[in-house]
Order: structure tokens, then C-alpha cells, then sequence
């Protein structure tokens, strides 16, 4: 009996410390394009492909990807276009500047890209640490992309509309080689489609959660 | 073939045609953009540089080229350079020198400035192979000219000539003059200070009369650093008690020297040193023999001083305590300014027991709030008396008794009468500094080696979204502007890609070198204080620069504004005009009721159109006074609104506390490196309401040696931690490699 009343209570408990949660927006972190998009609709790509790479650029930025608008900001006043004529990236001017991509608009769900650093040539910087915070109105998801590469995609996916992304290099501990944060083709989507599969944290949520109302029915009736 | 057919064929060959004809010409060696242009060898074979004007030209400086051949020669892709292989100045096609001929190309062609230690180069077109040249390490009195034309060696000219054959005579000076009770007459002594012979023939000796003159004859020469004797018996006329004594060139009518007195010398009228120095009257007269210069007499004493508020100025007094006349004749009267002096005029005695007042219009600059008064014999270089002060007597200095004891405040100004000793009161105490309100630790803070010397100002300007902002730094040679980001302890230019190495200042026109001592940055807009152009430095150009920083401009920055307050300010050195510059919101000067000077009752920033919020506030070397200062942004007209001591006698930077109210004035090792903070008085029925005083007084932090600090700023109070910030101060000396030293201040206001 005494066992019974201290499940009923863990399992009161746990219902309320789970009900607030529900009201926090979810993220899934991606870190493949093809699961990303697979996970949301209508994506748009903006490559940067206009960007100058021979001197800073203004910010901030009023840029499209695929059928959503977005802003581009640093802290101080200018981008500076890296990469090459070939393949152009966008990055900040000075190394401890964060970019900043906002004024997403209604129904973004999804955002991700290719996230390193580069050296003060514009150039990739090798074993570079990139800090990404994706925020909607109500929650936060953290992502450090540790020796990033070329080819280092992370993509957000959150249940409620993104409101932010940030880009932030870890600075080395000595010496002044700098990493300027930096991103290229960055994506842009909207909310999931309805046949997705949940990603496995989603189904662990919804296991516990049903285990839970189960456990208090079932306390009810043998009350009863 | 019908007769359209054959026109058309005609159009289409004559076309063809054409189109070769503009092949040929495109096909045209490049070396030799300007087909009239002169072969090199023939321009390496007459065309020399040939005078030059790097300081106070007309309209600016200037260079002269000389053809030494017989026929025209076309300069069209030559290239004209100073000392900066970066720049250079092509001659449009068509510039020609005429035979035996002079070709003149002013500031306003070649588009720069030519500096103290510079040179003069042509280059034959391409601007690689050197044709002739001239460098020099300060500016000519005159002009650089070489003698005779083309062919000569280059030497200090006696007689700026643009555009026109130099003039090789020789330098001479008026001497001595004994004009009453010389043997056997009055003479006059000329002086060649020169390593060669001098030829004298023709020049002609005048007195005030220009109805009369003596022809030296024809022959007459003057040995090097030797003396000729004119006797009155030669020139036929004697020489009166208010007389002069003038020298002119052969053509009677070009002045070389010359020398005006108002009554006889007790010995004779002398150059002390000879042929350098001012006159004076020796201490015995030394016909044909260098000068003996008369002993300072040390009767004379500084024995009162207004440096504030004087009627009609501010006034020096002197008094000679002795029992005999004293001839003060070329005395030299200085405040603590070693570049400027009033030099008594010969002839000024003063009598025993009595007083000579000299009239700020008269010594030609005014006295500071920190300041001295100086009295040098003649020649200015041995001290005879002083008194220096930190801050304006409430009446005057004044020694008691007079000419003997010390100085102390007057309760009465006495000017050119006995001092009332009876109401002096002592001299104020020595102010007191404390101890740094910070850390006294104070730690490297740049890698080293980074900017090599001469940073001068300092200015933080936070950043919205990130922990610590930046750091805005001059240099003031070159002139250039730093842009600094903390990482790892260290502040470093290299954090932004475009901004590594700083950039180049120059002014609006995209010229000059300005010598950047002061910064403050708000938005987007960085100030820049500056005292002069270094392309020009022996002038004193005391600007305040603006700079827009948010558009990438390269290496260099050309400012958007410059506002010139030179003719505002006192005279000073160009070495020693202005130092720091710091901003004060219009909000935080109305809210503590600031006092506007300018009007006389409250600061109202409607008074001041297009002033952008603020008042800027500068700092002077010279004399350290702080001058707030209202710049219209729209006209480029300025109004100092008020003028307040720093408590040093020179500010080196100013840093505005906008968050605490507080204004901190710095000085470097003139001042041990000392700083004061200076708060708006608000008092009420305090004689200084409404305006900035000192209320506090510090040491430098004791882990801080004494260097050559120039630069001070600290991080806004969001970066406190324990109650302190960080702070930063900028030696220009870059001592053992380092320019940056951090420390922290409180954050707690006075």
C-alpha cells in the first residue's frame, strides 16, 4: 500500500515537472543535409556566391534563402567575404564578432549549414571550434562543432518558429592565429512534414510520458 | 558591278583601313607613355632638380626644375617623387622645360606635401630610373637651392627665387653698431658666418634714411666667420640715437639685415652670439672682433605675475633691486614654452628700484593656468630668474618684498608698483596625489614590437552583444589609426582582417600625415586629435579629425571633416598643441547644469546647430588646458564653449566616465604620469558653478613605470569584476617593445 501511494506520488510528480516542458519549444540537431531536409519542407540554400572576397562588406545583410528572407549580423560593422572566386563564404571581420541570423518570418523550423573557421586570409583554418545557438521564443539548443571541416553541416530543427541562430569561434588559448567564424550554404526550412519519424529522444519522451498516465490509471483503480 | 555594290565594297575597305590604323597605334611602346616625351639620356643630361620649398611656400611647398641644355626638353611621364616610393606624381604630356629654362610644380599638381626630412626625385617615365634628386634632413630657412643653377651643390638659399635663377650671394649679418663716441666716428660691423670667402662688392649700407647709401666697392670680400668694419668716414653719415642700421643686396632694394634702435647704447649694439643672436648692448664695444656679450645682471627678478584675467591681459612685472640702471636690451622673456620668447628690444634700461611691466600683447602670448615666467639673458639660452605655478592665483604671484622674497598669492595686483607685502599671503601647498584607485599591478598587454613607437591616444568603445569591446589607438608617426581586440590577455590589430597594420591618416583632401595624438570613437565616427600635418611639421595645425570607419577604405582613412582650431588657440609648438580629445554628451553637461563661456550663462545645445550631441573636449601640451569645444558638422564651424585647467602643465589624453559623470585628465612622465579627475561643480553660490573641477588627484599605479604614457582609457563599468575594470595606458616610447599596459580602476565614483 505504502508502495503503491510512493508510485502514485513519483509518477504525480513527474507528470507536473513534465507538463511545462511540453510548452518548450523541441530541437533536433542534425549533422547530415540528407536527414535535415528529410526532416523539413520547402528548404532554400543561400550560398553566398555574391559575396565580395577582396574587402569587408557592410552588415547588416538582407538575404533570401529559397523562399525565406532572413538578416545577417556581426556586433561591429562589416562582414568580410572569404573563400574563394570559386566558392565564397560568409564571415566576420573582425575574429570575435558573432554572426547573427534573424528576421527569419513566420513558419522557419529548420536551420542549418557548413560551420568552420578561417585564418586572416580568408582561408580555411583547420581544427577550428564553432560555438551554434539556435533559439525560438522559448527555448535554446547549443551545439560546438569541434575540429570543424569544409564539409561540417549542423542543422536545427525546432517544434516551434526559429527566431535566431549564432555563430561564434573559439579563440586559440596563445599565439595570434586567430579563427574567424564562418559559414557557407547556409539552409533555411519549414516545419517538419506530418510523416516524419520522431527522432529516438521524441519517442522516449512519448514512452515515458504514456508509462506515466498508465501507471496513474492503474493506481486509480485499485483504489477504487 | 552596280555602282552600290562598288560603295559599299569602298565603305568596307576603308574601314578595315581605319580599323588597322587604330592597331598601330595601340601597338605603340609602352615605356614611352607620351610620344613627345625627352629621351632619359637627354633629360640625365640637363634637367636637374634645382630648388625646392618644403615649408610655408606660396601657395605651399614646391619644386623647381632646371634645363641646362639648348634646347626644350618634354618632361610629359616623368615622374616626380618625394622620399615615399608609393606615391609619385606623372607629368601630363606636354610639360616642357625651355632651353636654359625653369619648370615649377606646386603642392596642388604633385598632390603631397614635403616634409622636414625629405627629398626631391625625378624619375624618367615608369617612375623606376632616377634622373637627379635632393634630400634633406630639415627645412631650409628659405629654400634648397642649388648653385648656380643645375650645376651647382645645394645649399640654403639667402633668397627664395620660384622659377627663376637662384640666388648665390652670401649670407651676411649686421653685427655691431657703435653710434655714439666711436674712434674716430660711428661704425657699423659686418659678419660672415659662412666657411667661404663672402664678396661684398655692391651691397649697399643704409641708416633709417633710404635717401643715402654707401656702396661697399667693388673687391671688398669678408673672410669666413670674419668681420668687416664700415666707418662713419666711408658712408658719409653719422648714425643718430633713434636710428637703424640696414644692409641690402647690390640692387638696393632686397634687405639682408637690419637693426632699429630708439636711443644710443651705453657701449655699443651687439649680436650676442655673433651674427645668430639677437641685439644687445655688450659689455664693451669690439670693433672688427667677435661680440662680448654683457653679464646678465642678476639684479633683475620675475617679481609679479597676471596669468588670468589681467587688464588688458595677462602681464609680466620685472624689478631690478639694485642700486644702478640695468640694460635688460635682449633679454628674452619665455613662459614654459622653450619655442617662443619676446626678446627685450635694445636700449630697455631699467632704473633702480623700479619696475617694468611687459603686457601680454606685448610678449605675444598669454599665460596659463599651469605655467612659468622665465627671464634669459640675451640670447635666451642662461636662465636669470623664474616663478612657475600649477594653477591662476586668485589675484596675482608676486614676490615679498620685492625682487628678494618669495613668492605668494597677492590679495592686491600691484602692477608696475611696490608689492603690498603687507597683505601676501603664502603660496598654496604643493596639491597631494593619492594612491591609484585600481590595482597596483600593471601587466604587459600587446605581443611586443607590434607598432613600433609613438602610440599616443587611447579610447574603449563597447560593443552590443559581446563581453569586451574594442579598442581605438593612434599613432602619431605615421599617422595612422589602430583598431584592437582583447583575446588572451593581449590587445591586437591582428583580430581584424582589414584593419591589420592599422590604417593611414590623412586629411580631407586624401593628403598628409597627421600626427594623431588623441582618439575618442562613438558609432561609427572615430575623432582624431591632432596637432600638425608631419609632412609639414614645423607648423602648428591643432585639428580635430572625423573619421567614418564603417566603410573600408583600404589602407587609408581620409577624414570627412576637419576642423582647424589653431587660430583659436593660444601660439604654441607644433610639437606641443593638441594631445587629447574625449566626448561629453549634450544630456550629462545639461543635467549638471554646465556653464557655457562662451555665452556667459547655462550650456544650451541649442545654441549650437549641427554639433552632434556632444561637445568635444581637447587636451593642450603646452600649457594643459582643457578647451571644450561645439563642432558644427554641417558648416565645419566650431565655438569654444569653456577652458579649464588640467592641474598639469601639459594633458597628454582625456577619458569622459559617462556612466560616473568623471573626466580624467592624464599626464606622462612630465608629471610622473599623474592623472586628475575633474567633476561639474554644482555648488550652489560656488565661483566655479557649472564648471569642471579637480577633485581628485592620483598617483600613477605603482606597478607602472614612469614612461612616456600618451594614452589612457578604461572598459565601461559592465566589466567590473571585484569593484575594479580594466585599464589600459599607451607609452609612445614602445618601451622594451611594448606599447600597451593593462591595469584596472575603480569602479566606484569620487
Amino acid at each position: 500500500m505504502r508502495t503503491q501511494r510512493f508510485a502514485r506520488l513519483a509518477a504525480a510528480l513527474l507528470l507536473i515537472g513534465l507538463l511545462p516542458q511540453r510548452a518548450l519549444a523541441q530541437f533536433t540537431v542534425y549533422t547530415s543535409l540528407a536527414s535535415f531536409l528529410a526532416a523539413t519542407t520547402g528548404a532554400g540554400t543561400d550560398t553566398f556566391e555574391d559575396l565580395s572576397i577582396t574587402t569587408a562588406t557592410p552588415a547588416p545583410l538582407a538575404r533570401t534563402a529559397g523562399s525565406f528572407g532572413y538578416t545577417a549580423s556581426v556586433n561591429t560593422t562589416s562582414f568580410f567575404g572569404a573563400g574563394s572566386a570559386a566558392d565564397r563564404w560568409l564571415s566576420t571581420n573582425t575574429t570575435t564578432d558573432i554572426i547573427t541570423f534573424n528576421g527569419f518570418g513566420p513558419g522557419v523550423r529548420g536551420v542549418g549549414g557548413l560551420f568552420f573557421g578561417t585564418d586572416a586570409a580568408g582561408a580555411f583554418r583547420p581544427a577550428s571550434s564553432i560555438v551554434l545557438v539556435a533559439r525560438t521564443a522559448s527555448g535554446m539548443s547549443t551545439r560546438t562543432v569541434l575540429d570543424a571541416t569544409l564539409a561540417t553541416f549542423v542543422g536545427f530543427v525546432a517544434s516551434a518558429d526559429l527566431i535566431s541562430l549564432t555563430v561564434e569561434a573559439v579563440q586559440p588559448l596563445s599565439g595570434s592565429a586567430f579563427a574567424w567564424p564562418t559559414v557557407n550554404n547556409l539552409v533555411l526550412a519549414g516545419a517538419p512534414a506530418m510523416n516524419v519519424v520522431p527522432e529516438p529522444a521524441t519517442w522516449l519522451m512519448m514512452v515515458t510520458g504514456f508509462g506515466m498516465m498508465v501507471l496513474v490509471v492503474t493506481g486509480r483503480r485499485r483504489k477504487v | 558591278m552596280p555602282h552600290r555594290s562598288r560603295s559599299v565594297i569602298a565603305v568596307a575597305v576603308l574601314l578595315l583601313l581605319s580599323s588597322c590604323a587604330r592597331d598601330t597605334t595601340t601597338t605603340a611602346p609602352r615605356a614611352t607613355p607620351f610620344a613627345g616625351a625627352a629621351s632619359v639620356a637627354e633629360a640625365q643630361a640637363n634637367v636637374r632638380v634645382n630648388e625646392v620649398e618644403s615649408n610655408q611656400g606660396v601657395p605651399g611647398d614646391w619644386v623647381e626644375f632646371h634645363n641646362a641644355g639648348n634646347t626644350a626638353v618634354d618632361l610629359g611621364g616623368y615622374v616626380f617623387r618625394d622620399n615615399d616610393d608609393t606615391r609619385g606624381y606623372t607629368m601630363p604630356a606636354g610639360t616642357v622645360i625651355p632651353a636654359q629654362g625653369f619648370l615649377v610644380l606646386d603642392e596642388t599638381q604633385f598632390g603631397f606635401g614635403l616634409g622636414a626630412a625629405d627629398a626631391a626625385r625625378l624619375f624618367a617615365p615608369g617612375g623606376t630610373q632616377l634622373i637627379d634628386s635632393h634630400t634633406w634632413t630639415a627645412h631650409a630657412t628659405l629654400t634648397y637651392g642649388r648653385c648656380p643653377d643645375g650645376s651647382g651643390a645645394f645649399a640654403t638659399t639667402t633668397l627664395s627665387t620660384k622659377g627663376a635663377t637662384n640666388d648665390c650671394s652670401v649670407q651676411l649679418f649686421i653685427n655691431e653698431i657703435e653710434g655714439s663716441g666711436g674712434t674716430p666716428g660711428d661704425w657699423v660691423e659686418l659678419y660672415n658666418p659662412g666657411d667661404a670667402p663672402a664678396d661684398v662688392s655692391g651691397y649697399v649700407f643704409r641708416d633709417n634714411n633710404d635717401a643715402t647709401g654707401y656702396v661697399i666697392p667693388a673687391g671688398t670680400s669678408i673672410a669666413p666667420k670674419g668681420f668687416l668694419v664700415l666707418e662713419e668716414a666711408d658712408f658719409g653719415f653719422g648714425i643718430g640715437a633713434a636710428d637703424a642700421a640696414r644692409l641690402f643686396r647690390p640692387n638696393g632694394t632686397t634687405l639682408v639685415d637690419s637693426h632699429t634702435w630708439t636711443v644710443h647704447a651705453s657701449t655699443t649694439y651687439g649680436r650676442c652670439p655673433d651674427g645668430l643672436g639677437g641685439f644687445a648692448t655688450t659689455a664693451s664695444a669690439t670693433k672688427g672682433a667677435a661680440n662680448i656679450c654683457a653679464a646678465p645682471s642678476s639684479d633683475v627678478k620675475v617679481n609679479e605675475v597676471e596669468s588670468n584675467l589681467g587688464a588688458p591681459g595677462d602681464w609680466i612685472e620685472l624689478y631690478n633691486a639694485g642700486t644702478q640702471p640695468v640694460d635688460i636690451g635682449g633679454y628674452v622673456v619665455r613662459d614654459n614654452d622653450d619655442t617662443r620668447g619676446y626678446t627685450v628690444p635694445a636700449g630697455t634700461i631699467i632704473p633702480a628700484k623700479a619696475y617694468l611691466v611687459l603686457d601680454e600683447a606685448v610678449l605675444g602670448y598669454g599665460l596659463g593656468a599651469a605655467d612659468a615666467a622665465r627671464l634669459f639673458a640675451a640670447g635666451g639660452a642662461n636662465l636669470v630668474d623664474s616663478y612657475t605655478w600649477t594653477a591662476h592665483a586668485s589675484t596675482t604671484y608676486g614676490r615679498c618684498p620685492d625682487g628678494t622674497g618669495a613668492f605668494g598669492t597677492s590679495t592686491t595686483s600691484t602692477k608696475g608698483a611696490p608689492n603690498d607685502c603687507g597683505a601676501v599671503t603664502p603660496p598654496p601647498p604643493a596639491p597631494s596625489f593619492a594612491a591609484w584607485p585600481g590595482d597596483p599591478t600593471v601587466v604587459n598587454s600587446d605581443a611586443g614590437g607590434l607598432f613600433n613607437g609613438n602610440m599616443s591616444g587611447l579610447s574603449y568603445q563597447a560593443l552590443p552583444g559581446l563581453s569586451t569591446g574594442v579598442i581605438w589607438a593612434v599613432r602619431n608617426g605615421p599617422g595612422t589609426l589602430f583598431r584592437l581586440t582583447f583575446i588572451n590577455g593581449l590587445w591586437t590589430p591582428a583580430a581584424t582582417r582589414t584593419w591589420i597594420g592599422g590604417k593611414a591618416l590623412r586629411y580631407p583632401n586624401g593628403t598628409g600625415d597627421v600626427d594623431a595624438e588623441g582618439v575618442v570613437a562613438v558609432g561609427n565616427a572615430v575623432y582624431v586629435a591632432a596637432e600638425r600635418n608631419n609632412a609639414s611639421n614645423a607648423i602648428s595645425r591643432n585639428s580635430i579629425l572625423r573619421y567614418d570607419v564603417s566603410v573600408e577604405s583600404g589602407g587609408t582613412l581620409v577624414a570627412t571633416y576637419e576642423w582647424n582650431i589653431t587660430a583659436d588657440l593660444p601660439a604654441n609648438g607644433a610639437n606641443l598643441g593638441l594631445e587629447a580629445i574625449t566626448r561629453v554628451p549634450d544630456a550629462f553637461l545639461v543635467s549638471r547644469g554646465f556653464f557655457d563661456e562662451s555665452k556667459g550663462r547655462a550650456y544650451n545645445p541649442a545654441d549650437y546647430p549641427g554639433h552632434d550631441g556632444a561637445l568635444f573636449f581637447v587636451g593642450v601640451e603646452a600649457t594643459g588646458n582643457v578647451h571644450a569645444y561645439a563642432l558644427d558638422h554641417a558648416s565645419g564651424a566650431f565655438t569654444r564653449v569653456a577652458t579649464v585647467s588640467s592641474g598639469f602643465p601639459g594633458v597628454m589624453d582625456l577619458t569622459f566616465d559617462a556612466e560616473l559623470g568623471q573626466l580624467w585628465a592624464i599626464c606622462d612622465n612630465t608629471c610622473n604620469g599623474r592623472s586628475t579627475v575633474l567633476r561639474i561643480d554644482a555648488l550652489a553660490g560656488s565661483p566655479t558653478l557649472g564648471r569642471f573641477v579637480i577633485t581628485q588627484r592620483f598617483e600613477r599605479p605603482t606597478g607602472l613605470a614612469d614612461l612616456n604614457n600618451e594614452g589612457f582609457t578604461f572598459a565601461p563599468l559592465s566589466e567590473c569584476v571585484n569593484g575594479r575594470r580594466p585599464a589600459l595606458w599607451a607609452d609612445d616610447g614602445e618601451t622594451g617593445g611594448i606599447a600597451l599596459r593593462r591595469g584596472t580602476v575603480t569602479c566606484s565614483a569620487f
